[in-house]
Order: structure tokens, then sequence, then C-alpha cells
């Protein structure tokens, strides 16, 4: 076993993103994934068969079990929550991928492969299309980057307007107010109303 | 196209403004601008729009997808992205090794199919064996294997070195769908299986061995796909569809070519794989894979392919188990699923899937060759009848050994696995409490570590290696024993649960101090690497409580068993089941010190945390709980566990066959009930009931069935039948010595059983013979109990054979032992009555007197133990007698007739009264003799008589 604990490298990797180490940030990410197979696997010895977490709860969960409370202070909180946010978007998006790719029939024989079977919830019909939305967002990324956080960090993290300013170093006003200009422009991107709107520069 | 920034500026200054405000400072800020006022004016629409666009959180994924996806890497990759030379296209798919992507390599451009390998652990020696071997297999070139162009490593988007290996992208079907899908007939599929064995035989003879060959992993192109594309060189000449395999070789450079594989394969994973793998495979048996198993692995895929079944029936069954199966189990034959395979076409199938590798093809080519012998009408090689029964009588020879070492595979990952689980649960639980890495993934690895060490020991088994000599459950312990140190030195934690699972296993056989090696060392490890305030110690806390326990040593346990109690409750919420175990454990120990008001307490706390989370502990804890109820001897208490035993009993049978195993303990314990209620016909009914139940759920001669056989004894004998007795514990021995080893602390249960089923029946040769051999069984570390009931049951056997000497030495010899142990003579009245009867009989009375007022006043003088005083008291009036005290002799025993009168034992006093009378004869007191007979004769009416 190593010296060097899930928790002890999580608080030295947010230590190292607080002294302005940027690819720490790189390194902040596995090990939230990690966290979370973890909390699969726990979880799954527990639950039955086909159980569902909200993804949201499920990033409340695995930095509870990851950080101590006295630990880490809310700075180091936040990169955590804004990694948690982004390893979830990542999640749902293959999730999504991995039901289309189900749905349209497959088509690749590459089958060495177990074929992933989905886990029972098949996605509701008003349910908004995961994958045009994560398109829009890298769009969104690239114009204003804060936008794009504000948003990952709030529908796919979870968190509330007062945690996402906190974690952006920004007032609450301004998340709500990036919040409904995020949510207005996103609307018109997948909705397929808009013409590229606001890309570059 | 206004930017992004303007554009918000905009849309911000107007967003809360309404009607003509809103137009007027849209028209002043934007002017001539109409593009940018458009697009602020769409965003505005669309933000009415948006009200409920993403208001509702994203919808909730099942655990299963969530262990899936972040299993795989895959998420950290971004369609596009670069990794090494190549920008992934698309995912493909995920398998156990990790995730597939369809890729562009840069030079030389080509599409590849890329396997990005999962592997946490990699150390860069590791790594460069990884390139090198893969290297080797790139040098494979054949139609038929998928070939595998490069290997190497490449920093992933996180920085990590993330290993990986190019292979040619196929685009076909996987073998049975392609064949069902053409509805491909008998000739056509072996046709097409003959070229997969060409191909795998290309591979053997440049030195490599697939190790995973599995239809899934073999996938078939069609004539134009192949010659439509060219990889690499290989032009394909065949007209027919051209099958493809893939992943040539890779399992052995991945390590995932053996029954259970590398860490952080999970079980899941392995269930496709198992069906396919040889018997020398399933047994971890490194050394015994060569391209055998992987005609072994052939013939499975043809018997599938040909049949649309897989030759054993592994579904739903633990790796243990799959084993098993395919480690003893004949195959089904191919001819009795459809029957126009019978014949030629069977025997193919079944030589390739022969056990022993000797037996099987010895190529892939002889297997093709004997597929297109039959396929032109020609004799095929291939012989049935002679190979297999020569096998087959091996394998009937050997059944003893497969059990007992099936048996000790159970036990010993039986107790690793639960501890895990318990622990993984523990600590979700606990949330915040200190972790040391990744609690769950570490207890899963190393539940699986364990139980791979634990194969690898069954490949120590293995027939070929140990042809001559029958192992015990006791040398596999050992063995395994002497290799957790070798093999385990750099998983200290798998290290900690193997030790901690062969201590209960030796504890399970009575070798005590095996157990107590691996407690210590188990110990140790624990307090390294989890401190001595952890959930870690007070497991071992557990297993050296159980250690004591089964040496009777209660005094000892006891302030173990509350440690553990007190460690869970500090650490732990208060309804862990953990939690309610250590209560459970201290609760029962208090039990058996006599401390019912303290013990019960905690067994109903523990009973009542277990009922929350369900499962069969609740039903094991439920019927513990009603038989120590029955053992305060309170009427109330006695209701209680009558009610309690009968729900539970119910509670077990509902559970059906899966339950088998709580069910036949708990029929145990409800036939123990009966015995000691005086109802030994219901009692025996139920202890065949849980036989009946164990054979069915356990391998042959586990030792719980084992355990239940020895009930059986016990019952036949308090039937009367002591004949059957006897016969079903000769019946017994051989399997014990076997399985268990002949120093297993219950073959002298057994002894004992035999010994007094043979006074029973009179034979008091085969009863002396029996209990001799328990007694030679005996050492300095068997529990007090023992000793001294065997010893006692020694002298009894010399007694009824008038060997008096002989009977006193084995008196003597057990209260030495218990004098050594100091143990309280209170447990030992019944040897030092024996003693005091020996000496009265070799003419020593007043060494009998003297030994009877040691005894009695050994004895407490509490209502407990009224008769035993009582009894020995009449023995110390006899003694008095033919010292020639009369007078002294019958005062004593009028007071003790009054006493057992008054304790309304009717039969007795009339036996003490015919003493009295006949001592009175001898003294020549006739009046009192008659006056006693009289008093008896009196008492024998019963009450209700007139």
């Amino acid at each position: 076993m190593s010296d060097t604990t899930a928790q002890t490298e999580v608080t030295r990797v947010l230590h190292a993103i607080a002294k302005g180490d940027a690819r720490a940030h790189n390194e902040l990410l596995p090990l939230v994934y990690e966290e979370l197979r973890k909390l699969a696997a726990a979880r799954m010895a527990q639950e039955p068969a086909g159980h569902t977490l909200q993804p949201t709860a499920l990033v409340h969960e695995a930095y509870l079990r990851l950080v101590k409370e006295e630990d880490a202070k809310w700075q180091g909180r936040g990169h955590f929550f804004a990694a948690a946010a982004e390893a979830m978007r990542r999640i749902l998006i293959e999730r999504a991928r991995r039901r289309g790719r189900i749905k349209h029939g497959g088509g690749h024989g590459h089958v060495s492969v177990e074929d992933f079977e989905p886990g029972g919830s098949k996605g509701s019909p008003e349910e908004l299309d995961l994958l045009a939305l994560d398109e829009s967002l890298e769009k969104l990324k690239k114009a204003d980057p804060r936008l794009e956080r504000v948003v990952t960090l709030r529908f796919f993290g979870g968190l509330s307007v007062e945690q996402t300013a906190e974690v952006l170093e920004v007032s609450e006003r301004t998340v709500k107010r990036d919040w409904e200009f995020a949510r207005a422009w996103l609307f018109r991107e997948v909705s397929g109303t808009g013409e590229n709107a606001g890309g570059g520069s | 196209m206004s930017s992004l920034a303007r554009v918000r500026e905009v849309y911000e200054r107007v967003v809360d403004l309404e009607g003509p405000d809103r137009e007027r400072v849209l028209r002043e800020v934007c002017g001539a601008d109409g593009a940018l006022r458009s697009e602020v004016e769409a965003l505005l629409r669309a933000g009415q729009d948006a009200q409920s666009f993403m208001e509702n959180p994203p919808s909730a994924v099942s655990l299963e997808e969530l262990a899936a996806i972040a299993s795989t890497d895959s998420g950290t990759f971004r369609k596009g992205e670069k990794f090494g030379a190549f920008t992934l296209l698309e995912p493909l798919g995920q398998g156990g090794m990790g995730v597939v992507y369809m890729a562009e390599q840069d030079r030389p451009r080509r599409t590849v199919a890329l396997k990005l390998i999962r592997s946490p652990f990699l150390s860069p020696q590791l790594l460069r064996r990884f390139e090198q071997e893969a290297q080797v297999l790139g040098l494979l070139r054949h139609p038929g294997i998928a070939q595998i162009y490069e290997a190497g490593s490449a920093p992933g988007p996180d920085g990590r070195v993330q290993p990986y290996y190019a292979m040619e992208l196929v685009r076909g079907k996987p073998l049975i769908a392609f064949a069902n899908e053409r509805g491909l007939g008998v000739r056509d599929r072996l046709q097409l299986f003959s070229l997969i064995c060409d191909a795998v035989q290309h591979a053997h003879q440049k030195g490599v061995i697939h190790r995973d060959l599995k239809p899934a992993n073999i996938l078939v192109e069609d004539a134009e796909a192949t010659t439509g594309r060219s990889f690499a060189g290989t032009t394909s000449t065949t007209s027919g569809p051209q099958p493809k395999i893939l992943d040539f070789g890779v399992a052995r450079i991945t390590g995932s070519d053996i029954a259970v594989t590398t860490a952080g394969t999970d079980v899941g994973q392995l269930v496709g794989t198992i069906p396919y793998m040889s018997p020398e495979q399933v047994r971890g048996d490194v050394h015994g894979i060569d391209t055998r198993s992987d005609v072994y692995a052939l013939g499975v895929v043809l018997f599938e392919l040909l049949t649309g079944r897989l030759p054993y029936d592994v579904k739903g069954k633990t790796i243990a188990a799959a084993a098993m199966t395919i480690t003893n189990e004949e195959p089904t034959s191919p001819g009795r699923i459809i029957a126009s395979l019978r014949g030629d076409i069977e025997t193919i199938v079944l030589k390739a899937l022969e056990k022993a590798p000797e037996r099987r093809y010895q190529s892939a080519a002889e297997l093709a060759s004997d597929v297109r012998r039959h396929l032109a009408d020609l004799p095929i090689i291939a012989r049935p009848a002679t190979t297999a029964y020569q096998f087959r009588k091996f394998a009937r020879r050997n059944k003893a050994l497969v059990g007992g070492i099936i048996a000790a595979f159970v036990l010993l990952t039986a107790g690793v696995v639960g501890t895990s689980i318990g622990l993984v649960r523990a600590r979700s639980a606990q949330r915040l409490a200190e972790q040391r890495e990744s609690e769950a993934r570490i207890a899963a690895r190393t539940a699986e570590n364990s139980e791979q060490f634990l194969i690898s020991m069954l490949s120590a088994a293995n027939p070929a290696v140990s042809r001559n000599r029958e192992m015990t459950v006791r040398e596999l312990l050992d063995e395994a024993a002497l290799k957790v140190d070798a093999q385990l030195a750099e998983e200290p934690a798998v290290a900690f649960r193997t030790r901690l699972a062969l201590a209960r296993t030796y504890l399970s056989i009575g070798a005590f101090d095996q157990a107590q090696a691996q407690i210590d060392a188990g110990d140790a490890l624990a307090v390294r690497l989890y401190g001595d305030v952890s959930v870690e110690h007070s497991l071992v806390l557990s297993v050296l409580c159980e250690y004591y326990q089964s040496r009777s040593m209660i005094t000892e346990a006891l302030p173990v068993a509350q440690r553990s109690l007190d460690i869970r409750a500090a650490l732990l919420p208060p309804d862990d089941i953990l939690v309610a175990r250590a209560e459970y454990a201290l609760g029962r120990l208090q039990v058996s010190a006599g401390k019912y008001s303290e013990g019960l307490p905690r067994i109903r706390t523990a009973l009542g945390i277990m009922e929350k989370h369900g499962g069969v502990d609740a039903i094991t804890y439920a019927s513990e709980l009603a038989s120590t109820l029955r053992r305060t001897r309170k009427a109330e208490d006695a209701k209680e566990a009558d009610a309690l035993l009968e729900s539970t009993l119910q509670r077990a049978r509902a559970l059906g066959p899966k339950g088998g195993a709580v069910t036949s303990a708990v029929l145990l314990n409800v036939a123990s009930l009966h015995e000691r209620r005086g109802d030994p016909k219901k009692s025996k009914e139920m202890v065949l009931e849980a036989i009946q139940l164990r054979e069915a759920f356990y391998p042959p001669n586990h030792p719980n069935i084992l355990y239940a056989r020895l009930a059986l004894v016990r019952s036949l004998r308090a039937n009367d039948e002591p004949a059957e007795a006897r016969a079903q514990s000769d019946a017994l021995l051989e399997p014990l010595r076997r399985v268990m080893g002949p120093d297993a602390a219950i073959l002298s249960d057994v002894l004992r059983e035999r010994a007094h089923a043979c006074m029973e029946s009179h034979d008091l040769d085969c009863a002396l013979a029996s209990i001799r051999q328990a007694v030679d069984m005996l050492h300095d570390k068997t529990p007090f109990v023992f000793q001294s009931t065997t010893l006692t049951i020694l002298a009894e056997v010399h007694m009824a054979r008038n060997e008096w000497n002989d009977a006193l030495v084995a008196c003597d010899r057990a209260l030495d032992t218990a004098r050594a142990r100091k143990v309280p003579l209170s447990m030992m009245h019944v040897t030092a009555q024996y003693r005091a009867k020996c000496l009265l009989k070799l003419g020593r009375g007043e060494e009998a007197l003297a030994a009877v007022d040691e005894n009695l006043a050994g004895l407490p003088v509490v209502d407990e133990t009224l008769a035993a005083r009582m009894e020995v008291s009449a023995f110390k009036a006899e003694i008095l007698d033919s010292l020639g005290r009369a007078t002294e002799g019958q005062a004593l025993l009028r007071s003790v007739i009054d006493q057992v009168h008054n304790a309304g034992d009717a039969d007795w006093t009339a036996e003490l009264l015919e003493q009295l009378a006949k001592s009175c004869d001898e003294a020549g007191d006739s009046a009192g003799a008659a006056q006693a007979r009289e008093r008896a004769h009196s008492l024998a009416k019963p009450a209700g008589e007139p």
C-alpha cells in the first residue's frame, strides 16, 4: 500500500492548484473519477441492481467521502467541485453517447468489448439532448469560458448560486446573470434557432 | 458577426427593460448594426422560452452505468482529441482491459482500433515489458488475425501515462452472430471454424498463444469487405467470409488470462471469459498454459458455434464453483443437444475439450485437419471412449482430493469476501472517517487478489503435480500460509486479509497453533497499516476471540470481545453490521460465562441491527438468541425461545435452496433443542433434513456436511440406535481424515461418540479402541473440555471392563489436567466421583473417602449443584459403610434422602432408600431396613392413585 492516501493526494493537488500550478488541474480529474468509481463500487455492494442516483448528489457525496471538512479551505473545495462537475458532465455525455449507439444499432463489430447494457432507465422523451448541449457548451466556452463554467457547475455539479459564486470568486449577482444569459444562449443553440451566434472573437 | 461580449453587453442593458424602454435603448445602442440587434432580440426571445430549460437536474444514473463509465478512462477523452500519434475518432466499446476507440494514426496514415489499457499500477519496467512483447505480436501476419500494429504508451489528457496498442480495424460481425444471421448450416460453420484453426495454428508456430479465444474475439468479414480494403499488405485470397481473431497474445501481456485476473478487473467481467477457459487456466496454473489451452478454447468455440450453447453451465456460478465445474464435470455431449452432431463431430468436439492437455488435439492444425477430414467424409483421427474413460477413472480416484480442496477454498474465500464486503459497507456509511487510499477499490481488489492467491494454491493440487499424494485441507492451508510472505509482500492489505482467512480456517479444523500464528501476523499488519484503533484491528480481535472461544478460554476472550466492540462503536454508526457482529460475539461469550443478564440484551441488540439489514445473518442471530433463551431455564424465556425458533425456521425455509446453509444451521439448533426436551425422534428428523440440505448446498465432503453427520451420530445414540450410530461414525471417520487431516479436532469428537455407541451396544473392545484413538490425539493445546471429557470416557470404558487400575489412571490424568489449568474442581465432579469409585473398588477406602470429601468441598452449596452434591454424598455413605462406619453413613444417607425427596425426585429417593435398607441389613438392623423399604414402597405408588 502506498503512503499517499487518496485524501492527502487530493489535498496535495488542491494545494498545488492554489499555488498556481496549472498542471495540477489535470491531476484532479482522474482523482475524481477514481472517487466516483469507488463510490459506485461501495454503493453497489449495498443497493439492489439498477439503483439510480442523482448525478448532482453524487458529486456532493464524492466530495464528502474524499475531503475532510477541516482540511480543505473553500478555495480548495471550489477546485474540487469544478473537477467533479466536469467529471459528471463527461460521464453523462458518455452515457448519452452509449445509449445513442445502442439505439442506432451499433454497427461497429468491435465486440471484444462486452456491449454496454443501459441500466434500465431509458432517457425520457422530454429529456434534453445532452450531446447537443455538450457541443454548444464547448462553443460557449471558446467565446466566454466563465459562462461555460457557471453552467457546468450549476447544471452538472448541482451547485447553488451561492456556491457557484464562491467557486468562481464572483458575486452571486454575476452568477445569476451569467446563468440567465448562458441559458438563453444555449437554448437558442440547442433548439436550432440560432446560427452560430457569437462564436469566435 | 458580433462578438459574444458585445452581444452580452447589449443584452444585459435591455433584459430588465420593458416594451418602449427596451426598444429605445436597443435603437440607441445598436444603431445601424442590424445583425447585433437581431442577435440580441433572438436571445431575449430564447430567454423567455428557456424558462424550464436546464431547470431540472440531469436524469439519474444507475450505479452500474456509473461504475461502467467511470471505470474506463473514456470520459477523459473527447472526440477529436489527440492521443500520442493518434486522433481519437469515436469510442467503439469497452472491455475488461479498457476502452477501444476508432482512431486515425498519423504515420502511416490509417484508421486503427486503438485499445487504451486500464491499469492503475504501472511501473516503468512493466511498461517496457509490455512494449517489447507487443513488438513480438506485431510479427504475426495472417489474414485470420487482426494485426497488432504497435503498442506503447503516451500521456493521456490527465498527464498520466497510458499504455495502448493499435490494431487493425476489423469491420466484421462476431462469429456466432455472423453464422446465425447468414443462417449457415453445419458444414459452412465447420468450414469457417477450420479457417479459425488455421489462424491460431499460424500464431502458435510463431510462439504466440492467444489465451482468451472466444466468439466475441473472432469477427467475420464478408468477402467484399476483405477485398475492398487493404491492411498493411495483407491481401486475402479467400473468396468466402474471412474470420479475424482479435487481441492475439494480448491476454498474456496484460495479464488477463488466468481465472482471477489482474487487479482492477472485476469478477463480472470475467463472466464472459470463464466458460472458454481450460481447466489449467481456471486453476490459475500459469505454467500449465500452452498452445493446447487454445485448442481447448477452440473446442468451446466449436461447441457453441454448432449448438448455440456452452459445454458447461456456469451461468450464475461463483468463480470457485465455475472452476470446480470446468475441472471436474464432464461436458454436455453436443449430440444430446442436436442429435445430428452425434458421431464424428461430437468426438472431435469432446476431444478438444479433454481436461488433460495431453488428451486433446495436440495442435490447432490437428483439430483443423480432423474437421476437414470429416467434411471430406474421411475417417477422423480422434477416437472417443478409451481416453475419456481413463480420465474419468482418474477423477473418480481423486474425488475426495478434489472435494477437500474445494471445501478449503470455499471456506477461505467466504471469509475473505465476507470481511471485505462488511468493511466496504462500514466505510461508505462512515463517509468522513479517516481513510487510507481508496477503500472500496482496495477492499474489492483485496478480495479478488486473495481469491487469486488461493486459486494459485489450487494449482498446487493440480493432479499432474500431486498425482501420488492426496492433499488435505490442512496441507493446503500450510502451503498457503507459507506462501503469504513471499507472494504477497507487495500487497500487505491482501496479506492481511489472507492471514485473517487462514486463521479462521485453521480454527475451523482445530489447528490452534497455526491459527494463532496467523492471527499474530495479521494483527501486526493491521496495526502497521491501519493503527490500533481501526476497524481492521477489530477484525483481528474478533478472530482472536473465536480462537479463545474454540479453546474454551472464555475469561481471555471476554476483554478481547469488549475491545473489539469498543473500537467499532467508536468508529462506525451504531447500526452498522460490524457493530452488530461485535455485540453478538460479546453477548455470546457473556452467555457462555453464565452472565445471561448481560449477554442476552447484547444478542437482542445485535439481532435488532441485523434485522434492519436483512439477510441471512438475522436468521442465524435469531436462532442463536432462541437457543440462549432456552438455557436461562426460565419458563417465559423458554416460551419465547420456542416461538422464535419456530418462526426462524420458517424464515430460513422460505429462502429455498439458496438458504440451504442457514436453514440447515437452524435445523441443527432446533434438533438439539428437541433432544434436550426428550424428543429424540423429532431431533433425528431435523438432523437428517439438515444433512440433506447441506449435501445439496455444499460440494461433496465439505466440512459442514461432515459436522452435520456428526450431529446425526449423536442423535442416533439419543434414539437408542447405538448400532446405527456406530456404523455412521465408521463411515464418517475416513472422509474426515482425508479432508480435514489426521489431527483435526472433529475426529476426536467422532471417536468419542463412537466409543459411547460401542459401549451402548456392549462391544467394549470397540469402545476401548475408539476412545484410545481419541486419547492419542490429545495434545497440550487441546481445549480443556475435550481433554477431560475424553479421559473421563476412557475411565468409563475401563470401569465397564472392570479394569479399575486403568480407570484410576485415566481419572487421575483428567484431574491433573484440570489442576494444571486451574479449572475449579466443581467442573470435574463426575470424574472425581469415578476416581473415588475406582479407589473403593481397589480396596483403598480411606483414599476414596478423602476423594469424596475433596469433591464435596469443591461443590458450592447452590441449587444448581444439588444433584451432584447428593450423588457424591450418597456415595460417601457407601464408603463409610465399607469402612465400618455404618451409623455415620446411614445418618448421611438419611439426610440425602430427605433432600432428594424434597426436591421431588421420587425415583431417586426410592433408589436411595433401597441403598439405606441394604446398609441396615448388613448392619443387622432389620427394623431400619424394613422401615426404609416400607417408605420406598409407599413412594412407588403414583400420587393420584388411591
